[in-house]
């Protein structure tokens, strides 16, 4: 059950039966309880009144006179209500004329006391009230009999059954309209989480950094925190660049001069040749460290930026620095072509691989790009002799370089690889069909 | 052909300079953006080189402005930043080319006099004018495939000259391109190098490749420019 809603629901129905069933159950006694003390009730009015217009004769006979019977039920045989007197030893001594048969009791209440019961003869199911009490003739003797009231329970039980029907009916249409309503309570309560969730989906879609709008207090604090991290993480990001632009300026302007000091006349051929090297070493090193420092990497969140502008601000600057060797720099990418990648890392990866095609190339360079399955491909072509025999997986070693009588630029294809991986994706050196050098690279949507 | 070279490391600068100045350049130069600023708007430049990361206004604001106001000398920047963000963006920014430091020297150069050769108009290292030809890269002239040796100012007017090929110099203008700022000048200096020009090219006074415009300044004849069409 990986969904608020779905738990919320079912939390929620859970708790809405066993409130509406104790709800039932509950209403149910009290009513039946209630309905039981209305027949006790009137079964004893019945026996007061049974007692009232008794007589008792002198040899302990009891005598009801059928037309004073206090209701006419009692006269017709079979009707469903009953009366009967029996003497100390539970034999009948009396019965209304609706009972044909005596009925069986198995307790009978002391003197003075009242019992209400129901009794099972046959399949009827009957509701008794016995009476105990003694009968003090004028003779001075003392009797005691057991008066019993009865009546068939069929009406009673179909009463409470109606009832029954209907108490439950309203319960469960009354559970299925909140269970409803409960839905769309959810649906509701729940909306902001679903803005925020499509806002962070936007996030990776379009081009900033920012979660808008206005959020319930219960969330507000996580989008802020989020806005926070985001923008800190960029502000981390450019602080962290210009902490090493600055690092590589207080370095390089000294290996420059160094560097110039190496074309002084006044000292030996070799000594000046081991000055460059090692020059050309530590600068090699510098620049791969720095440049990998400087790779962001794949971040969570990241918004998706389009890959033409990038490489078309890229060819245009190139342009101008291959003016002399009039390379020409074609960029074939639609502008759909969007991946989550950080800009300096894409300027970085294309500006690295298209130097150094137009530097091997023979004045013409090519960049496509497109989307495959969400994976952003980049293809870099070049009309130069390609890459040449053997491995080409050692050029995208660090410090390896195919042409080491140029100064420096093996590092080019090594600080690309850093940065493809950093994203975990995959890098390929082939020839492209007009035999120059193409460089393939796929970045993994996820 | 002068150069402009704004640089903050003092050692770097004065590197630099020398270099500048042993390629035939008159050289100004500076470590402060204020200044540097000052100087690429209001001298005549033919090439200047800024480093990006200048204290007060930066390589890329002094840029800015160049281009702003209208001035069209190419910019080669000096940066120790290898990122291509700060590479383009000085680029777009107008600068031409760039070079990353720790640089070899050769580089510097080669990049700076192709830059002001294409500013010029001219495609290819080797100037030419009828049969006088100037390497800029080596630094040397030739006349019907002779090799003539010039002074260093000579060397100076004459590829100014030749890289205005077919207009009109002033004395001042060669003056201000040919000196530094702080230098001592004589605008009747530049008599005696043309005067001193002119034998060395055409000792005989048939070709008369400078021309003297009474009162406007000088012209060398532009015949030869077809060469920028054809590659050598």
């Amino acid at each position: 059950m990986n969904s608020l809603r779905a738990r919320l629901l079912a939390a929620t129905a859970v708790l809405l039966l066993a409130f509406i069933g104790l709800t039932g159950v509950a209403l149910e006694t009290a009513v039946s309880e209630r309905a039981d003390q209305a027949e006790h009730d009137r079964l004893q009015g019945l026996s007061y009144a049974l007692l009232g217009s008794a007589e008792i004769t002198e040899d302990g006979s009891f005598k009801v006179a059928p037309r004073v019977l206090p209701e006419s039920d009692l006269t017709r045989p079979d009707s469903g209500l009953y009366a009967m007197v029996l003497d100390e030893n539970g034999e009948s001594i009396w019965r209304s004329p609706s009972l044909l048969d005596p009925l069986e009791l198995d307790t009978l209440p002391a003197v003075g006391e009242w019992q209400f019961m129901r009794i099972y003869p046959g399949d009827d199911t009957l509701i008794t009230l016995s009476f105990g009490f003694r009968w003090v003739t004028d003779a001075g003797t003392d009797y005691r009999y057991t008066l019993v009231v009865a009546e068939d329970a069929r009406t009673f039980i179909k009463q409470m059954q109606r009832f029954r029907g209907v108490l439950w009916t309203l319960l469960s249409a009354s559970a299925l309209i909140l269970l409803i309503v409960e839905l769309f309570i959810l649906r509701w309560g729940l909306a902001p989480l679903r803005r925020l969730a499509r806002n962070l989906a936007n996030l990776q879609a379009h081009e900033k950094r920012r979660i808008e709008g206005r959020y319930p207090d219960e969330i507000q604090p996580l989008v802020s925190n989020l806005n926070t991290m985001l923008s800190n993480d960029q502000a981390r990001l450019t602080r962290y660049r210009n902490a090493l632009g600055d690092l590589a300026h207080s370095l390089k302007t000294p290996m420059a001069v160094l560097r110039g000091l190496a074309e002084d006349d006044k000292l030996e051929e070799s000594q000046r040749q081991g000055l460059r090297t090692q020059l050309a070493r530590m600068n090699d090193i510098l620049d791969y460290q720095l440049q990998k420092a400087a790779a962001a990497g794949k971040r969570s969140l990241a918004a998706s930026i389009a890959i033409a502008p990038v490489a078309r601000k890229l060819a245009r600057a190139l342009t101008k620095v291959y003016a002399e060797q009039g390379t020409r720099f074609e960029v074939y990418i639609p502008d759909t072509v969007k991946a989550p990648i950080d800009e300096g890392d894409l300027t970085e990866l294309l500006g690295t691989l298209m130097d150094n095609a137009a530097k091997y190339g023979d004045g013409e360079v090519e960049v496509r790009a497109e989307m495959r399955d969400g994976d952003l491909c980049l293809q870099i072509d070049d009309n130069g002799t390609g890459f040449g025999e053997g491995s080409t997986e050692r050029l995208l070693e660090r410090g390896v370089r195919a042409d080491t009588s140029r100064e420096g630029q093996g590092l080019g294809l090594a600080v690309a690889a850093e940065i493809v991986r950093s994203y975990t994706g995959d890098i390929t050196l082939t020839r492209c069909e007009k035999g120059g050098a193409r460089v393939e690279i796929v970045l993994p949507a996820e | 052909m002068r150069a402009l070279v704004i640089e903050d490391d003092v050692d770097l600068r004065e590197q630099i300079c020398a270099q500048l100045r042993s390629d035939g350049f008159a050289v100004d130069a500076t470590g402060e953006g204020e200044e540097g600023l000052f100087f690429a708007l209001e001298y005549p430049i033919d090439i200047a080189i800024v480093d990006l990361g200048l204290p007060g206004p930066t390589g890329l604001d002094i840029i800015r402005e160049v281009r702003e106001a209208g001035l069209d000398y190419p910019v080669l920047i000096l940066t120790a930043r290898s990122r291509w963000q700060d590479k383009v963006e000085g680029l777009e920014t107008g600068a031409d080319d760039y070079v990353v430091k720790p640089f070899q020297p050769e580089e510097l150069t080669a990049r700076i006099q192709a830059l002001v050769r294409r500013s010029r108009g001219w495609a290819q290292p080797k100037l030419e004018s009828g049969d006088i030809v100037l390497d800029t890269a080596r630094q040397e002239v030739f006349v019907a495939g002779e090799s003539v040796e010039l002074t260093a100012y000579e060397y100076r007017v004459l590829e100014h000259l030749m890289l205005h090929a077919g207009e009109v110099v002033s004395k001042t203008a060669l003056t201000e391109h040919i000196y530094e700022e702080n230098a001592e000048r004589d605008s009747n200096v530049i008599e005696v190098f043309v005067r001193r020009l002119r034998a060395k090219l055409d000792p005989e006074g048939v070709r008369k490749p400078i021309e003297t415009l009474r009162g406007r300044g000088y012209r060398l004849a532009r015949d030869a420019r077809t060469s920028d069409t054809e590659p050598s």
